[in-house]
């Protein structure tokens, strides 16, 4: 097993390096001169020449990825062209944010998805299994920022109950897990959910229907199991595939989301990303890339492993 | 150069004459690479098939017995070139096959095969006919000889082309659908039919009608079979001679009347030992061999049988039997039987 | 709906009033799979009775309703679409009528089965000392400790080498004769007073089977349990049965002691049966065949259902179902044809 992890762990470092190199040309290749962001268009040459040699963009692009590189080993994302702070600080107050976000939305889609599929597949073919299909299906289907605007129209407008903007009664001060600063995650929260819950609640449907259908579920019948008891053995059977959904989305999740953040300016990871885009912020745009990235990355790499530790058929060698 | 059309009415001709094997198996061996490590590089290898040799006669049906893991669906496939042997070679009515010899189409012209699952070896989406024809018109057969040679084939093996022609698979009953893939077989008029498992998913009843036909197909289009089942029963009713494979090697080769009556190599004889005896009177008591066969990651060296074998001494664990002679063309891969190897069962001198 | 049998045809074990209440009881079993597009009549009538220490086999072909027989004797036939009728005990408890958790408290402590494939039957992430021991804390509301401790004699009890090392293993590390013990283990582990094995040798190698056999045979002697196979190879009941019954089309068309009904089946479609099946000594000869196929059990016919197939078929085979008769004694067969003995 734990050879396995190493194994697991080394396929990953090439994947990451791929991932930096990608995001680093991805903003190389967008048209739009960088320099063009932060000097005033009228500025003399010399002066433009002199922040491009400042920011390194007169170098070779091999030699720029290499420093930029190895200044990201370091910790050092480079610092905004907009504001002039170091990206690492901002990233850490959106990337914690972002968590806060996803984290309850996927406790809440995970929640439903699990319930609402397990039902469905266990009673394959009633009512319920019908309106859980349903329900699945409007989650994955509905746009986000649409059911975020409706939602924001009906309890922050026609109902005031929630806020509809920020991340605390501050606008986006420090976070405080109270009552005043969770009533500003319910709605993004629950818009956020809607995909993971459906995609959750098809893919376990269709798992616990195989898993009925197996000889062995016979076999616990035969034993003279209850329905608990043969819950306990479609639960464990099931845990695998359903972990590993879970897994991809709450990486989802966690890359932030551009249009629901922004339609209920949540100060995450997704909101750094749109405002860096339409500055032309190359620094931050690079570092939140990559950041979300390896968190990416690093999940795959957890479910993965998570995946090979609870299905002893996987083989582990 | 003849019309396909006059190619494909008939077998291809006769080369060696009577007296040259149909198909020569030499050194046939296929090893599956096993990964893992750190790195994922090979740490050893699944020894499916190892050195197998064997002539097969015009006209003959030999059966290839043996249990789960002993080689004998990998032997087949090796041979109908579905897969690329790890060394070895086979040689069809004296020509080997590959670059320099018959082109792989011209040899599967002439070698077709029949698996055990005849729902999923035939296309869904096809009918009947449809199926049968395929290969004829891939050889280059135009479509209404093609057509006429599926109803007429499906006459010969007992489905009413009226009746059956454009039903599809799903349609049919499992022995119905198994004679549609001798038909299909036979549509290219092969000289050669490797069986593997054809009888085995079916009912007993069922079993007996398509033996008898497979029986009568032989005769009349002047077939040779190489028949691999599991079941003694089968095979010693079918076959002329019999080879009996263990972990991937030839245990035993004989005519099959010596062999099931005087098995000359121990697994054979616990083989045949292990069938139900058909008579409530005279059970069995004790099982001939205990424990599975092992499995062919690691297999046991010099005798792969010696681990389970109650004649097993010393020197069988350093030297990998020979095929001794046993009787008249019949050869048992056992120490006992070679002379001079050193069991104290041998003889102490080779003659 | 089919014409069954009398219900007053009763098997000569259990001709006695008085004698005491069989292992198994079953009289006028019928078993129908109800869907939207059909109802088919899987099993018209079954009656027989076995007697604790006692093997039976079935013997048939596919879709002649002889796993069907065997697992409505535990009602393992899919709950939503099958109806059973008729009369059917086991252990004196009924089977038909009984609510669910009295046929789960029956199933794995009186009765119990085995599955032909024990590669799909074990649960592939749960080790085998886990699967036995659930069975014994289910029933019998041991310790933990004490589950374990008896699943691994049950371990020793199927012949499993190194059994303290296999309760830890999962079923697809073990080889497919380990793996049918461990499924013979688990459904031994609350001493059943009946063991039902479905087809429990045909995944198996020919080397294993005869393994296989030879325990069960032994174990159903030891512990003195009524066994009931199902199979559809002749050399196996030959090897474990008391009595075999051969079905067909849902019915037992013939039942005897198994030496004499092996050396001389009446039915015509148990003797063309056997005919069929290949063994030694039919090399060079051509092999007999029943023609025909099996009738559409969706729409059974009225009278015996072999008759399209039977060479001895006359116009009385027609409009009735032919009850059961005793031309022998012992032996009983739903055959019009087959002369009583003198």
């Amino acid at each position: 097993m734990l050879l396995y992890i190493l194994r697991r762990v080394l396929y990953a470092v090439p994947i990451a390096l791929a991932v930096s190199l990608l995001c680093f040309l991805l903003v190389h290749i967008a048209p739009g001169d960088p320099v063009n962001a932060i000097v005033p268009a009228d500025a003399p040459q010399a002066v433009v020449e002199q922040i491009r040699a400042e920011y390194g963009l007169d170098k070779p692009l091999p030699v720029q990825f290499g420093l930029w590189l190895l200044k990201v080993v370091q910790g050092d994302l480079g610092r905004s062209l907009a504001t002039g702070r170091a990206v690492t600080e901002d990233l850490a107050i959106a990337v914690r944010n972002t968590l806060r976000l996803s984290l309850v939305a996927a406790l809440i889609g995970f929640t439903f998805g699990t319930l609402l599929g397990a039902v469905a597949g266990l009673f394959r073919g009633t009512w319920v299994d019908r309106l859980a299909v349903g329900l699945a299906a409007a989650g994955v289907s509905v746009p986000h920022y649409w059911l975020g605007m409706v939602l924001v129209i009906l309890f922050s407008v026609l109902i005031p109950a929630l806020p509809a903007m920020g991340a605390g009664p501050g606008g986006s001060g420090d976070w405080v897990w109270d009552i005043a600063h969770m009533r500003h995650l319910v709605l993004p929260a629950i818009t956020l959910s809607v995909i993971p819950m459906g995609i959750v609640t098809r893919t376990l449907r269709g798992i616990v229907a195989e898993i009925m259908n197996q000889d062995f579920v016979n076999t616990l019948r035969g034993k003279g199991l209850r329905r608990g008891g043969i819950l306990l053995h479609v639960a464990k059977n099931a845990a695998p595939g359903t972990l590993a959904v879970m897994g991809l989305q709450l990486g989802y999740l966690m890359g932030g989301s551009i249009l629901v953040e922004t339609v209920f300016s949540w100060p995450g990871t997704g909101f750094l990303l749109n405002s860096a885009i339409f500055q032309r912020d190359i620094p931050v745009l690079q570092g939140t890339i990559l950041v979300l990235a390896l968190f990416f990355v690093t999940l795959n790499l957890l479910v993965d492993l998570l995946q090979t530790a609870l299905d002893p058929r996987i083989k582990r060698a | 150069m003849a019309s396909p059309q006059a190619l494909l009415s008939r077998p291809m001709p006769d080369l060696g004459g009577p007296a040259q094997p149909l198909l020569s198996v030499r050194g046939l061996t296929k090893h599956f690479p096993l990964k893992g490590g750190l790195l994922n590089r090979a740490r050893g290898s699944v020894q499916a098939v190892d050195d197998v040799s064997f002539d097969l006669r015009k006209g003959e049906t030999l059966g290839i017995v043996g249990e789960s893991g002993c080689g004998k669906s990998t032997t087949s496939r090796l041979i109908m070139a579905l897969m690329q042997p790890t060394a070895g070679e086979v040689i069809f009515d004296g020509q080997s096959v590959g670059p320099g010899g018959l082109t792989l189409k011209e040899y599967r012209r002439q070698v077709q095969m029949v698996f055990q699952d005849s729902y999923a070896s035939l296309n869904p989406r096809l009918t009947i006919e449809e199926s049968i024809a395929f290969a004829p018109q891939v050889h280059g057969l135009p479509r209404r000889p093609a057509v006429e040679r599926a109803q007429e084939l499906m006459a010969a093996v007992g489905l009413e082309p009226a009746q059956f022609a454009r039903r599809y698979p799903h349609e049919l009953s499992g022995g119905q659908r198994q004679r549609i893939n001798i038909a299909r077989a036979l549509a290219l008029r092969p000289r050669l039919i490797i069986l593997d498992e054809p009888v085995s998913a079916l009912d007993k009843s069922v079993e007996a009608q398509v033996l008898n036909l497979l029986m009568d197909l032989k005769e009349q289009y002047g077939l040779t079979y190489l028949f691999i089942s599991h079941d003694l029963n089968v095979v010693h009713y079918v076959s002329d001679r019999v080879l009996v494979m263990y972990l991937g090697r030839v245990a035993e080769f004989g005519p099959v009347d010596a062999l099931y009556e005087k098995p000359a190599h121990p697994y054979t004889a616990a083989l045949l030992a292990s069938r139900p005896s058909m008579d409530p009177e005279r059970r069995r008591s004790e099982p001939p061999l205990s424990g599975d066969p092992p499995n062919p990651v690691n297999p046991p060296s010099g005798c792969r049988f010696r681990t389970r074998c109650a004649l097993a001494e010393a020197v069988c664990a350093g030297t990998v039997p020979p095929l001794a002679e046993a009787g008249p063309g019949h050869r048992a891969a056992c120490l006992v039987h070679a002379p001079g190897s050193g069991h104290s069962k041998a003889t102490a001198h080779a003659a | 709906m089919p014409p069954d049998a009398p219900a007053t045809l009763v098997a000569p074990a259990a001709a006695t009033a008085s004698a005491p209440e069989p292992l198994v009881h079953v009289r006028g079993l019928n078993v129908r799979f109800v869907s939207r597009e059909a109802t088919v009549h899987a099993v018209n009538g079954v009656d027989f009775d076995l007697a604790q220490n006692e093997a039976l086999c079935i013997l048939g072909e596919s879709g002649s309703g002889k796993s069907v027989t065997l697992r409505a004797l535990m009602r393992l036939n899919p709950p939503k679409k099958t109806v059973m009728s008729g009369t059917l005990r086991v252990g004196g408890q009924d089977v038909v009528a009984a609510p669910e958790s009295a046929m789960a408290d029956l199933r794995g402590r009186v009765v119990s089965m085995i599955f032909q494939e024990p590669m799909t039957a074990l649960d592939p992430v749960f080790t085998i000392g886990r699967q036995i021991a659930e069975t014994i804390l289910r029933h019998e509301g041991t310790s933990r400790a004490e589950a374990d401790r008896r699943a691994l004699e049950l371990l020793e009890l199927v012949q499993i080498p190194s059994a303290r090392r296999r309760l830890a293993a999962y079923p697809h590390e073990l080889s497919g004769g380990l793996r049918q013990r461990a499924m013979i283990a688990i459904a031994l582990s609350c001493r059943p007073k009946l063991l039902l094995a479905d087809e429990p040798t045909t995944a198996l190698d020919a080397t294993v089977q005869i393994q296989i056999l030879l325990l069960l045979r032994r174990l159903q002697q030891e512990l003195g349990m009524g066994v009931i196979f199902v199979t559809h190879d002749l050399g196996v009941a030959g090897e474990v049965a008391d009595r075999i019954a051969v079905m067909y089309a849902g019915r037992f068309i013939e039942e005897g002691p198994v030496g004499a009904l092996m050396r001389g089946p009446l039915h015509p479609y148990a003797r063309g049966l056997m005919g069929a099946t290949v063994h030694a000594g039919l090399r060079g000869q051509r092999l007999t065949t029943i023609p025909g196929a099996p009738p559409d059990l969706r729409d059974p016919p009225r009278g015996c259902a072999f008759a399209p197939r039977c060479p001895l078929v006359g116009e009385d085979c027609l409009p009735a179902v032919p009850a059961l008769r005793s031309p022998l004694p012992g032996r009983q067969v739903r055959c019009l044809r087959v002369e009583d003995a003198a």
